[in-house]
């Protein structure tokens, strides 16, 4: 019930990940860049995709949407494809910052010319992943933490409270 | 175990004198013993078929959701991280610096301005309540013409129109505001003073006008001084609730904690309150004398007399003391002599005799210049009520050509409304700034909604000298338009209203500073903290006491002649005590349910106001709390409920002000009674008094909604008093926290913080800005008067009061009460499906999506501290208060969940803000310090009584805290080893 693993809807650009993040190698929070401050990873609003598609030669008509929303400062409507139920909070943040690939949860994104929800987001899937790693400081955030004086130690939470409040 | 009487005396407290509630007006209460209908087959079979048809209905993938990025990238707004602006609270003409914090471009949260020298962090609870103000779905979308809707262009011919005819005719043109603590706006009324026929009139509905008038004929200024109560050893109030609402209950609030906290303070001080009602302010005094409103003259001539003997004169005219307080009265003269130069005497009694008497009082003591500032006065309060009574009658008269009402409404509140309203009719152009059409704006021939103050652009200066500027959190939502804007335009000067202010700033307040040298520079710091105190401009004010103190005591003496008790006329007699209520204040913010919902710190009424009346009275009277009875002044007459409060004066009833509004939309339109028409003018002052009050019973009786059921606390030691002297001088008292009490529980295992508060009885107040700083912070509904009489009312952090003592000299004591936390917690082992279990860093947590609400934990809780979703409270057109409209749904805060009907709630002591400060900490690649967190509660006290901090550091201020010697747990005896604790509260008697 409420599991949607393996759900691709379509998107109103074709925009394709592997071209994108595979082929160009464009990192990810070079687009998703909020998701190095914020819960939400963000999805870009046309302008960023503009930063380098007004510098390229290639026009299609996906382009020409991107050119248009810019123009008439309207956004592009995407579908969803990672819905977490309201009850749960889930910080992009924490996890990025505490080194969590990106794929870890979103699969082989840089593959994918259609976004697909690979992993079932369910508490056990994502329990599962903080049990492994509970009271073990992921090891380029141990580095920077022992350089430090302080003595914070991100531990993937098993507290109810760590996500639903 | 703690001792229980290590903390000293513990007098007997009561909850209320109302005995149990009637069972059977409740429809969930099973009276009678008739076997239930449905048997165990039954349910398990119907239960088979829902899960079925649960299942079925599971497998359809929902409507597929959208997301929608923002039309432009902006390194300023990334979806999900919050904003912070400082800006200028409008709730009040106090002007309160604030931070509000925005989320996704809508403001959600009214957090105070730590920067502020004159607020500090704290807030209020109407301060808090403003942010719902702003999606108020019945505020004006447009300005309006004749009551239809019209464009600004039309507006600003016709009413630029009719203000040439005005002229033309020689006729006299007013503005009638509030008062105006905006320097900016003052400019701009200014500019238009330069036209002769234009008269500005201030009309506060809580009017000061006495203490202004007592000031110019004492000091040869009207103003009102600012009080410093952080410097005073002594404090007497005479019926002025400063920690309530009095002037600017925050800036008090928070000076008064200063000379309160007995480990900091180098001096402890007294408090002596006179007053006929119990207030917040009574409840904390050390020393609290009832007193009908019409001897409170008396009691200041009387203090004066022994204070004027002291310093040697002879000449005080004679006359009798009020008589039952003769020997408290010489210990507080005694007292006053002792402190002269850093004692404080402050009413709020509008009578010029008086406040002139009072003024005579802190000059004789010398505390003028010391504890209370005349070079810098305070500019919160400038109404004058002769002005305002004179325009009524020029109105009446045909005098006034046009009449712009600026953020009032005497319709609802004047004394005479009626008479206003006849004056009105004969107005040819009459303007309002109203946000909506209230019982004065429906009246009027244009409506020019001004923005919510978080849409606006403005300044404030409540205190000489000390400015705050105020920003727009949020684009105006409605085609309304800014007052000052309006006032410019009709000037004939164009150009907005932030041009206006930029410019005024430019030319005043930056050239007199220099640390500066660029005007943008000093703008955009100015703007970004909020806050600027600059050196005062006052020319040399004489503070030379030069009053007629002895005409003034001669009148009060004449004016106050002892009652013939024999006289059986007079016995039926009673006197009357207006005042403003916590929660709605003058009743400018009646519509905001927040406000409707927040219980009496002292009555602990919601959704109404009743006549306070003394238990001794109601017993005479033979009437119990709700019976509706009739009042009888020489003017007016009033249908009101009673409510028996212990502590009132025996011949005294008090009613709150600020309820019985007959237009203001659907949350306060008709909720209580107004009281208003109940006050007279006298002697050109309105007084909220009245003297020879009859009560007629009229039979009838109504529910009152208060917040408590019962009646005793059963003689556990739930709040702790001590007096100075059981202070142990050099604490050494063992510390509570880590007792081990035995436990046939196993250890939990502990991480790395373990977060548990502290709370300082003796600071808190019972303002109650907590309880709404909480209902904004954490999504808390409103539920409405009829299921907050079922007890059903949702608030995750309330205030309980205590009375101790005896009826004549009764005692309270406020004690904030949320979840405690506890380590050994009581809910959690009855919790059949583990929804609510203990946090590795000690926090008892709910968890919405596990509960089925069984109602267990509820009833485990020693504390009474869960709370029942007994509805849906979202989106149903049945609780049509915050959350059923697109526009209240936007005061939400989306990092907390809004729960769902039949899942149980309670504090998480903002688990949310834990969880951000941890993140911030990450980002910032340390851990978290004390400090960083905040909770709502906390945030909100202007007196700092809340402390949250990791129990676990033991520097940490709350670890510290619970060292002290007047820590202690509630229900001890439990062993529920509570993270949260309290500290008593410490009496500063007169002996001392």
């Amino acid at each position: 019930m409420g599991v949607n693993q393996g759900y691709s809807p379509d998107q109103p650009i074709a925009f394709s990940h592997k071209i994108h993040a595979g082929d160009n190698q464009v990192p990810c929070l070079y687009c998703h860049y909020a998701a190095r401050k914020s819960r939400h990873a963000g999805i870009p609003s046309a302008s960023v995709c503009m930063n380098c598609h007004s510098m390229l030669e290639k026009q299609t008509a996906d382009i020409e949407k991107l050119k248009e929303s810019v123009a008439q400062h309207r956004p592009i409507v995407w579908i969803k494809v990672h819905n977490l139920p309201d009850f749960v909070s889930f910080n992009h943040s924490q996890h990025v910052l505490s080194k969590v690939p990106c794929q870890r949860c979103h699969g082989a994104i840089e593959a994918m010319d259609r976004v697909k929800e690979v992993s079932p987001l369910t508490m056990g899937w994502c329990l599962d992943c903080h049990r492994q790693h509970a009271g073990v400081a992921t090891s380029n955030l141990k580095r920077a933490v022992e350089s430090l004086s302080e003595r914070p130690k991100p531990v993937p939470g098993l507290d109810c409270g760590k996500c639903h409040y | 175990m703690k001792d229980h009487t290590q903390c000293g005396e513990t007098p007997t407290y009561g909850k209320s004198l109302e005995a149990s509630r009637d069972l059977s007006a409740d429809p969930f209460v099973i009276l009678s013993n008739q076997p239930a209908e449905a048997t165990r087959r039954d349910f398990l079979s119907l239960m088979g078929f829902t899960l079925a048809a649960a299942s079925l209905t599971g497998c359809s993938r929902g409507l597929a959701q959208k997301a929608i990025p923002l039309a432009a990238s902006s390194d300023r707004l990334i979806p999900g991280v919050p904003n912070w602006y400082a800006t200028t609270c409008a709730g009040c003409s106090a002007g309160c610096s604030l931070l509000v914090k925005t989320c996704d471009g809508r403001p959600v949260k009214i957090e105070g301005n730590a920067d502020s020298p004159l607020f500090g962090g704290g807030t209020c609870a109407v301060g808090q309540a403003t942010v719902l103000s702003l999606y108020d779905d019945e505020r004006l979308r447009g300005p309006l013409w004749q009551g239809s809707d019209t464009t600004w262009e039309e507006i600003d011919r016709r009413v630029m129109d009719g203000l040439s005819a005005a002229r033309a005719k020689r006729q006299k043109i007013v503005l009638l505001s509030g008062t105006l603590v905006s320097p900016s706006m003052r400019n701009i009324v200014g500019q238009w003073a330069r036209h002769p026929d234009f008269r500005h009139i201030v009309y506060d509905p809580i009017s000061m006008s006495a203490l202004r008038n007592a000031h110019l004929k004492s000091f040869g200024r009207a103003l009102v001084p600012h009080y410093r109560f952080d410097h005073a050893r002594l404090i007497i109030g005479l019926e002025a609730d400063f920690l309530g609402t009095w002037l600017s209950p925050v800036d008090f609030a928070r000076q008064y904690a200063i000379t309160r906290n007995p480990e900091n303070a180098s001096y402890l001080s007294h408090h002596i309150q006179f007053e006929s009602g119990l207030s917040i302010t009574g409840a904390n005094a050390d020393l609290r004398i009832p007193v009908v409103p019409s001897m409170l003259g008396s009691v200041a001539v009387a203090l004066l007399r022994r204070v004027a003997a002291r310093i040697g004169m002879r000449d005080f005219p004679p006359g009798p003391d009020p008589l039952p307080h003769e020997m408290a009265l010489d210990a507080v003269g005694d007292k006053l002599w002792k402190h002269r130069g850093e004692s404080l005497v402050v009413s709020g009694v509008q009578d010029v005799s008086v406040q002139v008497v009072i003024a005579a009082l802190n000059a004789f003591l010398g505390n003028i210049g010391k504890t209370i500032n005349l070079s810098r006065p305070s500019l919160q309060r400038m109404g004058d009520d002769r002005e305002m009574e004179q325009l009524v009658g020029d109105m009446n008269r045909g005098e006034i050509g046009a009449l712009i009402l600026c953020g009032v409404n005497p319709a609802y509140d004047y004394a005479e409304a009626d008479r206003f309203l006849e004056g009105l009719e004969k107005v040819p152009l009459s303007v309002s700034f109203s946000d909506r059409r209230d019982e004065t704006s429906s009246h009027v021939h244009a409506i020019c909604p001004d923005h919510h103050f978080l849409e606006a652009w403005g300044d404030a200066e409540p205190v000489d000298s000390c400015f705050s500027l105020a920003q727009p959190t949020i684009s105006p939502m409605f085609e309304t338009r800014a007052a000052q804007e309006n006032l410019l335009r009709w000037l004939g000067q164009s150009g907005n209203y932030y041009t206006y202010l930029r410019e005024f700033w430019r030319n005043n307040m930056f050239l007199r500073q220099s640390a500066i040298q660029n005007f943008d520079d000093y703008w955009d710091q100015t703007l970004r903290t909020g806050v600027t105190e600059l050196p005062s401009q006052m020319s040399g004010h004489s503070t030379e006491f030069h009053g007629p103190w002895r005409e003034a005591a001669q009148t009060i003496i004449e004016s106050s002649a002892p009652l013939t008790p024999s006289s059986n006329e007079i016995n039926d007699r009673y006197e009357l005590h207006l005042y403003e209520s916590v929660g709605l204040r003058d009743g400018r913010h009646a519509n905001n349910p927040w406000l409707q919902e927040l219980p009496d710190p002292i009555t602990r009424l919601t959704w109404g106001n009743a006549a306070a009346i003394s238990p001794g009275l109601a017993k005479k009277l033979d009437l119990q709390s709700g019976d509706i009875v009739v009042l009888k002044t020489e003017h007016a007459k009033l249908e009101i409920p009673v409510f028996i409060q212990p502590g009132q004066e025996a011949r005294t009833l008090s009613i709150p002000l600020g309820y019985g509004r007959k237009q203001v939309g659907t949350a306060g339109t008709k909720v209580g009674v107004n009281a208003y028409p109940l006050a007279r003018i006298v002697d050109g002052v309105r007084r909220y008094s009245a003297k020879n009050v009859a009560i007629e019973k009229t039979g009838k009786h109504e529910a009152l909604a208060a917040t408590q059921s019962h009646f005793s606390i059963e003689g556990r030691p739930i709040v702790r008093e001590m007096t100075v002297a059981q202070l142990v001088p050099t604490a050494a008292a063992a510390e509570t926290q880590g007792e081990a009490a035995s436990s046939l529980w196993p250890a939990r295992p502990e991480g790395d913080h373990s977060w548990g508060m502290v709370i300082d009885l003796n600071s808190c107040t019972g303002c109650s800005a907590c309880v709404i700083a909480c209902q904004a912070e954490n999504n808390v509904p409103v539920v409405g008067k009829r299921e907050v009489i079922r007890n059903r009312e949702m608030h995750w952090i309330r205030i309980d009061r205590y009375y101790s003592g005896s009826e004549e000299n009764l005692r309270s004591v406020q004690q904030p009460m949320m979840c405690q936390h506890c380590g050994r917690a009581p809910c959690e082992t009855v919790c059949p499906v583990l929804a609510t279990t203990h946090s590795s860093d000690g926090l008892n947590q709910q968890v919405y999506n596990r509960c089925v609400g069984t109602r267990y934990c509820l009833n485990n809780c020693p504390y009474k501290v869960r709370r029942f979703n007994w509805h849906e409270y979202s989106q149903n057109p049945e609780y049509d208060y915050t959350m059923e409209s697109p526009m209240g749904r936007m005061v939400l805060n989306p990092e907390v969940t809004v729960r769902s009907r039949g899942v149980m709630e309670k504090c998480s002591m903002c688990v949310q803000r834990i969880q951000s400060a941890k993140t911030a900490a990450l980002q910032a690649q340390r851990s978290v310090r004390d400090g960083d967190i905040q909770t709502a509660c906390q945030q909100a006290c202007p007196t700092q009584a809340i402390v949250f901090g990791d129990l676990k550091d033991l520097n940490s201020r709350a670890s510290r805290l619970r060292r002290n010697q007047r820590y202690y747990h509630v229900l001890e005896g439990l062993g529920t080893l509570p993270n949260v604790g309290y500290l008593a509260k410490v009496r500063n008697p007169l002996t001392t």
